[in-house]
């Protein structure tokens, strides 16, 4: 048979319970503009019922058994993997960006506009050889031409050095952002110890998830006590409340990624940090190498025929063009300082007599000449590549279609960052749309809740009254 | 599907983000008037506007070159006028002087009226252009043609030039020359520097001042350098023309060049004032409803 005050029990667990309820829904709609809150739920069960001989099973009122967190962790993973690959493509995009501004195609004031410049001068050095401000001209447009070609190297270096700062910045915020998600791994396996279930605290660690999946591809796999493990590239970062940094290094002339404790190189796929490095050594140093060929071939194809003219001097086999690459090509000191040095004439500009033949200018036509010829990259003397007249048979191309070639591929590969970030812009904003349909919170919701939650509290209150009421006949009104 | 608050928030904007994202594409095509400001925006329309930019430039070139070559062919055209002038009033002289009924007086003003031709035709030979002898072949900082005489007391006139032709480009590898040079046209001999043209007017005028001479002699060869400069001239006039030729193809090419990269790379400013205005009530629109859909929610229809 039941206890006389069991009732008074099933209404204050009743009361408690909805309580319970009361304070969730508010804690709910309290977080509901948090970011990375997952709305709660507190699950009731019914109390284990007792057997009543003849009567059957009376139940006891209602139980906690917990508050859960509604959140879906397969749709967790498929975010991070669609965020991991919208960083990276956000740091190609802008970095490519930048190699726009540069190399600023097609303008009337980019590189290709500087050399039809430049070939112009030879023509009208052709008409008028024997006239120093025609002279002066070619050695001003050379030098504009020169000078672009090395600003624009200098700004590629430049964006060298600054995505190299991009890569020790994300590898300071991985050792950061692995260092707390390690400690809240920490805090989370001591409550779940207690049976308790830690929703905010893994919220948080979801959302140093999230942040940590934009910088970097990463493995997460979730212990049996709660703490979850994370490694990059196969090697662990962290591993409970144990984390093992990443530090940056300097191979070659870039700055890589390698592990603090065995000194091994990192295997980064994915994410800002990985966007950077590609960006830094495929896309820019191929832009950065072909620059090079391009400012090599000039130099070597206008130097060459230049050295088969004789300048108003009386002089021949003499450069146009001196330097290594793009860093530093230039016009030849003592052209700059003396035009008359300028090769155009065929022949010697000094007859037997000593008189100046300066109406020649058919070396000039001959220089004017090479921006139709087809070039074919070789190897110079130096191991470098650069750029050659190809022969009567062969195909190549001209050094404006060299350069062309440049705009195309950073166009191309522009273009295509720019496409991947909009994907996957749409991509991660529909999983996040699907993500809060499951656990945002919705204030009608929570009021619906609140205000249900709050009618089973003063129904438990009013039985309590009821059974008050009873004992009250029972004790105090009978047997007298 | 479950809707909460702040999907509806993150919806209106998203949506409020693209549409303005749009609203600034087109503002900055507008205002640039360009829609391919970067090789991003159409990698091969950025190659192709490339390439059209260079081969007009190039055709410029090519037409200043053209239009250079035409002065310059124009300039010895009128020189050679004048040279031919010159030889029909030698031709007159020496017709007038065959006659034997003149005065030794009268032949000796007409040689001095020849030796006066002599100087205007150096001065023709002696030609110059924008600072330079046209008529000096590569030499064209030193007067070609001089008056001298030989050891034995003869006149002469001697060039001090070349044969060079200036060539120059009108189009991918094709060149042509700008210039006479003066020892074609004046019948220069390369080993004595001496001129033929020039020894016909001194033989004339030898004719005249010797009795023992017939100046009637002359006309045959100054018929021949009439004959000789009329030619020169001619080709010089069909030069001429096919530079203007040029010149008309080269304008015309450009025009379709240059149309074609407007094509490619200049706004379509009406499509480009539609498509804004369109953006721009879309993006309204978006306001509006964004400001109706976040208000209400179950509390404000509670106690």
């Amino acid at each position: 048979m039941s206890g006389t005050f069991l009732g008074f029990y099933t209404s204050v667990k009743g009361m408690q319970a909805q309580q319970k309820a009361v304070e969730t829904a508010s804690h709910n709609v309290a977080n509901a503009n948090t970011p990375g809150f997952s709305r709660q739920r507190v699950q009731l069960v019914a109390s284990p019922a007792y057997p009543e001989p003849g009567v059957g099973q009376v139940g006891t009122g209602v139980d906690i058994a917990s508050i859960a967190r509604i959140r879906d962790t397969f749709l967790d993973g498929q975010i991070r993997k669609e965020i991991t690959s919208l960083g990276r493509w956000e740091v190609q995009r802008d970095n490519l960006r930048q190699i726009e501004v540069i190399l600023p195609e097609p303008s009337d004031t980019g590189l290709s506009q500087l050399l039809a410049a430049f070939w112009d001068s030879w023509q009208e050095l052709s008409k008028r050889p024997e006239s120093p401000p025609v002279r002066t001209t070619v050695v001003e447009t050379g030098l504009a031409l020169t000078e672009g070609i090395r600003h624009a190297a200098q700004q590629l270096d430049q964006l060298h050095t600054d995505l190299d700062n991009i890569v020790g910045i994300k590898v300071t915020e991985i050792n950061s952002l692995a260092r707390q998600i390690a400690d809240l791994n920490n805090q989370i396996v001591k409550v779940k110890r207690m049976g308790d279930e830690p929703n905010d605290l893994m919220d948080r660690r979801d959302r140093l998830l999230d942040d940590l999946a934009q910088v970097v591809d990463f493995q997460a796999r979730e212990q049996e006590n709660g703490a979850i493990n994370i490694s990059i590239g196969g090697h662990p970062l962290v591993q409970g409340s144990v984390t093992r940094e990443l530090e940056t290094d300097r191979n070659g002339t870039s700055l890589m990624v390698k592990w603090k404790d065995d000194g091994q190189w990192a295997v980064i796929s994915g994410g800002e940090l990985f966007g950077a490095i590609d960006v830094r050594d495929r896309l820019l140093k191929g832009y950065q190498d072909q620059l090079d060929i391009l400012a090599r071939g000039l130099r070597d194809i206008v130097n060459e025929q230049h050295k088969q003219g004789w300048n108003l001097e009386g002089e021949t086999g003499i450069s146009f063009f001196k330097g290594t690459g793009a860093r530093d090509i230039d016009v030849e000191q003592n052209i700059r300082d003396d035009v008359m040095k300028i090769a155009a004439s065929s022949e010697n500009t000094k007859d037997t007599s000593g008189a100046i033949n300066p109406g020649n200018g058919d070396n000039a036509l001959a220089i004017a000449q090479l921006r139709n010829q087809d070039l074919e990259r070789v190897l110079d003397s130096e191991g470098h590549y650069t750029l050659k007249e190809v022969d009567e048979s062969e195909s190549g191309m001209r050094l404006d279609e060299w350069y062309a070639n440049i705009i195309s591929q950073l166009g191309v590969a522009s273009q295509e960052a720019i496409r991947m970030v909009d994907n996957q812009n749409a991509l991660v904003s529909q999983l996040k749309q699907r993500q809060e349909a499951i656990s945002g919170v919705s204030i009608d919701e929570e009021v619906a809740s609140l205000l249900q939650y709050q009618h089973a509290y003063n129904a438990c209150a009013k039985a309590l009254t009821i059974l008050d009421g009873m004992l009250d006949t029972l004790i105090n009104r009978t047997g007298s | 599907m479950r809707v909460t608050n702040n999907m509806l928030v993150g919806t209106v904007l998203n949506n409020l983000n693209r549409n303005l994202e749009q609203l600034n594409k087109l503002q900055n095509q507008m205002s640039s008037g360009k829609v391919i400001s970067s090789p991003s925006d159409n990698p091969v329309g950025a190659v192709r506007v490339m390439g059209l930019r260079a081969t007009i430039k190039q055709q410029e070139q090519y037409a200043n070159n053209m239009r250079d070559i035409k002065a310059w062919l124009d300039t010895s055209e009128a020189a050679f006028g004048r040279a031919t002038d010159i030889f029909q009033r030698a031709r007159e002289l020496a017709v007038y002087g065959a006659s034997g009924s003149l005065a030794p007086e009268d032949k000796a003003a007409m040689a001095e009226e020849v030796d006066q031709l002599i100087n205007e035709l150096l001065q023709v030979a002696n030609s110059n252009f924008e600072g330079r002898y046209i008529f000096g072949g590569h030499y064209t900082r030193e007067t070609p043609f001089s008056r001298s005489s030989k050891p034995d007391g003869s006149e002469i006139v001697v060039y001090a030039g070349d044969d060079g032709q200036l060539q120059w480009e009108i189009s991918p590898g094709v060149k042509v020359a700008a210039n006479v040079s003066g020892q074609e046209a004046f019948g220069v001999d390369p080993s004595t520097k001496e001129s033929k043209t020039f020894q016909v007017l001194i033989d004339l005028k030898k004719a005249l001042q010797d009795p023992n001479d017939n100046p009637g002699d002359s006309i045959k060869s100054i018929d021949e350098e009439i004959d000789h400069l009329l030619s020169i001239r001619a080709s010089l006039g069909a030069r001429s023309q096919r530079m203007e030729m040029g010149l008309d193809r080269v304008s015309s090419d450009n025009i379709n060049l240059t149309s074609i990269q407007s094509q490619l790379e200049d706004v379509d400013i009406a499509e480009a004032a539609m498509n804004y205005a369109m953006q721009e009530y879309v993006y309204r629109a978006a306001l509006a409803t964004g400001a109706r859909t976040m208000q209400p929610s179950l509390l404000d229809f509670l106690r």
